[in-house]
């Protein structure tokens, strides 16, 4: 009976991890800060989520939201951040089982980073990161779905900083 | 006989739960010209689920006019932005919720008051409030669609002109603004 339990159990748990496509950046440290960065997000939901993640990157001196002025630089994100669940029989049926039974829970985001400076367009990126997660009961899969945006956060972050775009003049690019 | 009599209750049941719920028209405002990239903000911005649905309900009404290039959600410090709330009014009352021993069949009548008020700040400074207010009387039933969501659309119609009309928002006109609502021009570096 313990066995069974356990192995029941270690298999809820292992089987529930969830997984991203997207491997976790590296942010190289003990580089200066990057200069501040104007950041619109097109997404109801993950603005101020992806803002922040940007800000704990660590890698820009200031991350703000709104429209730069000036010789400032400019990042216009269209984020989009599908959640798919599982089809609704599934749901009650897991319901009825007080959400015991584990449910498809993912979320696949995209992003384009399109990076601005005075109206010109210094460089686009592209990230795309596929999430899949079974949750249940005891595991909603909330921390999944903030690693999601936040991988994406970091990988800009991470290519911002190699690419040293908002340090450069803008003659350089043109 | 029995049978049939469930599902026929199962269909009504499900037919007056997903097929009177009143969503919102579109706006009776389409725009020409698309405003520069801006924020903006419907408050309450999600307390409970109630106000996220007004929230996402709103937004969506508002950008559908597609008066906006690019829409950034939350208060900006920088550039413009437009910041949408419902002061409260008057709505149903006591009466409406006792009238629901009659299951909402008895037409309770009461009068309304619906506010909404639009904000345009620059830079994080107040530049204009614009106020809009409706004031009527309705009935309680089930067989009446509450009027609230018309007088919004009314509402955020009204607002959306006097924006436009005062002029306050650039428009796009600009090389680099036009590259980002088409992404093919002037793209210097692609990863």
């Amino acid at each position: 009976m313990k066995k069974t339990l356990l192995l029941t159990a270690s298999l809820l748990l292992g089987g529930c991890a969830g997984t991203q496509t997207l491997p976790d950046p590296q942010i190289q440290v003990g580089h200066d800060y990057l200069p501040p960065i104007t950041v619109m997000v097109d997404s109801l939901e993950h603005s101020y989520e992806l803002r922040n993640y940007l800000r704990e990157s660590g890698v820009f001196s200031k991350v703000d939201n709104g429209a730069a002025g000036e010789g400032e630089t400019q990042v216009m994100v269209k984020l989009d951040a599908q959640r798919k669940l599982a089809p609704t029989p599934l749901l009650l049926l897991s319901c009825a089982t007080l959400f015991l039974l584990p449910l498809q829970n993912d979320l696949d985001t995209k992003a384009e980073f399109t990076v601005m400076r005075d109206g010109k367009v210094l460089n686009r990126y592209h990230y795309e990161n596929y999430m899949t997660k079974y949750s249940w009961l005891f595991d909603l899969g909330i921390p999944e779905r903030q690693e999601n945006i936040r991988r994406v956060a970091r990988a800009f972050a991470r290519d911002m900083q190699a690419a040293n775009l908002a340090n450069k003049p803008l003659e350089a690019k043109q | 006989m029995n049978n049939l009599f469930k599902v026929g209750l199962s269909v009504v049941g499900l037919l007056l739960l997903g097929g009177c719920n009143p969503s919102m028209k579109p706006l009776g405002y389409h725009a020409e010209k698309t405003y520069v990239p801006m924020s903006l903000m419907v408050v309450p911005n999600g307390y409970s689920r109630f106000d996220v649905q007004q929230r996402d309900e709103l937004t969506t009404a508002v950008r559908s006019s597609g008066a906006f290039s690019f829409v950034d959600h939350g208060f900006a410090r920088k550039g413009y932005g437009l910041v949408i709330s419902q002061p409260p009014g008057k709505g149903a009352g006591v009466l409406v919720a006792l009238n629901a021993l009659t299951l909402l069949t008895f037409p309770m009548p009461y009068s309304y008051v619906h506010n909404l008020t639009g904000k345009l700040y620059k830079d994080g400074e107040l530049l204009r409030t614009f106020t809009y207010k409706r004031e009527g009387m309705s009935v309680g039933a089930w067989y009446v669609p509450p009027p609230i969501t018309e007088n919004q659309r009314q509402m955020l119609t009204e607002l959306m002109r006097d924006l436009e009309a005062s002029t306050l928002i650039p428009h796009v006109s600009d090389k680099g603004q036009a590259a980002l609502v088409s992404p093919e021009s002037q793209v210097s570096g692609v990863e």
